[in-house]
């Protein structure tokens, strides 16, 4: 019966994942863990698995591949890499689960404050650029239907966020896309959708080291669970993608960002 | 038209295939091992298991793509991303799985 469940977790977090432009484990997290008392750390494991095919999902489907800056990619899911390899080891030195906890609880705040000052945000750059340079690139609007043309900014500054999403990554168990597509888009001249599909293809390879360490921290013990949540998330991010272009998610990011106050509180003060 | 379309075609088609065949082994795996039990049990894990693992490699396939791509248009510094991140998680499995203990604890015993 958890199995089932936990396929319904799936969907759930996948399809507001897809809503929001979040990869779904903050969503997943805590209802296999405070919901169906999935311990945390088994519980983390499997939602990094998640990311792993949310990743996939997003980086073969066709739109994916159509916006996803393939070189920029590269570039920063080595520094990515290198963040959840140390928070593997920097797993090492934390030894109560509590620890654990306030570490999803503080990220499950910054999502939220992060999707809250992303409210009405836009999936076009107005300007453009003629010379896009080495990791710049062009796509096509498809609300306008005209070509966009970028040419990212600050990239000392987009490689200190992927590092930082590796790290957040494996210590709470989740993709780290909150911090990449903001820092992408907001600060690094890169536009909304393709941000998203480029970091979607990083988080893919960030959550490599955080599953292998789980797996050999014998955090990975239910695959029936794993299978049942990735089953869940590729359905649920599936129909989150058809739903995202006909509605309107204002009002369910502030819903959300709502929920997941309450869900980071829960981490940080009453467990 | 972004850096990624340049990727070839076979190896995109190849990696959708492997995307499908994770999928069916996860939910062949998760169907046995709700209705089956006894004898056909371990099969249900070894499918969950493979699934898991195909799910695992398809992003470590995509930067190997990306690296023969790079390397195929002559563009040594995407190629050198690519081989720094493939080092990076062969190092990490090697490491956390305990291959580099058991190798040097076999050479401590040759």
């Amino acid at each position: 019966m958890i199995v089932f469940f936990t396929f319904l977790a799936g969907i759930g977090a996948g399809g507001l994942g897809a809503l929001l432009g979040l990869g779904g484990g903050i969503f997943l997290v805590p209802i296999l863990n405070i919901g169906l008392k999935v311990p945390l750390d088994q519980t983390m494991a499997i939602s990094l698995v998640t990311v792993i095919a949310t990743s996939n999902f997003v980086s073969l489907a066709s739109a994916g591949r159509k916006f996803a800056n393939v070189r920029l990619a590269m570039v920063l899911q080595t520094v990515s890499a290198v963040g959840a390899i140390a928070g593997t080891y920097i797993l090492d030195y934390i030894t109560e689960p509590r620890t654990r906890e306030q570490i999803f609880g503080g990220t499950a705040l910054l999502v939220t404050v992060v999707m809250l000052s992303r409210l009405n945000q836009r999936n076009v750059l107005p300007a453009t650029v003629e010379d896009v340079g080495v990791l710049g690139g062009r796509v096509e609007d498809p609300e306008t239907g005209r070509e966009v043309s970028y040419r990212l900014k600050r990239m000392p500054l987009a490689i200190g966020v992927a590092g930082g999403a590796g790290v957040i990554s494996t210590l709470a168990g989740v993709g780290g896309g909150v911090l990449v597509v903001p820092a992408l888009n907001a600060w690094c001249g890169v536009p909304m959708r393709v941000a998203a599909a480029t970091s979607a293809v990083i988080l893919g390879v960030t959550a490599i080291p955080g599953v292998i360490d789980n797996y050999a921290r014998g955090n990975l013990t239910m695959p029936a669970l794993a299978a049942g949540a990735v089953l869940g998330v590729l359905a649920g991010s599936r129909a989150g993608f058809w739903i995202s272009s006909r509605v309107k998610v204002r009002s369910l990011k502030i819903l959300m960002a709502a929920v997941l106050t309450i869900v980071a509180a829960e981490y940080l003060f009453f467990k | 038209m972004t850096p990624l379309q340049t990727s070839p075609s076979h190896l995109r088609r190849a990696l959708r295939m492997v995307l499908m065949a994770t999928s069916a082994a996860l939910a062949m795996g998760l169907a046995l091992s709700l209705i089956v039990t006894g004898p056909a049990a371990p099969v249900a894990a070894a499918l969950l298991w493979t699934g898991l693992a195909l799910l695992t490699a398809i992003p470590v396939l995509n930067v190997v793509g990306v690296l023969l791509d790079e390397w195929r248009q002559d563009d040594r510094r995407f190629a050198a991303a690519a081989i720094a991140v493939l080092v990076l998680l062969a190092y990490t499995t090697a490491a956390k799985l305990g291959l580099v203990a058991r190798l040097l604890a076999s050479f401590g015993r040759t």
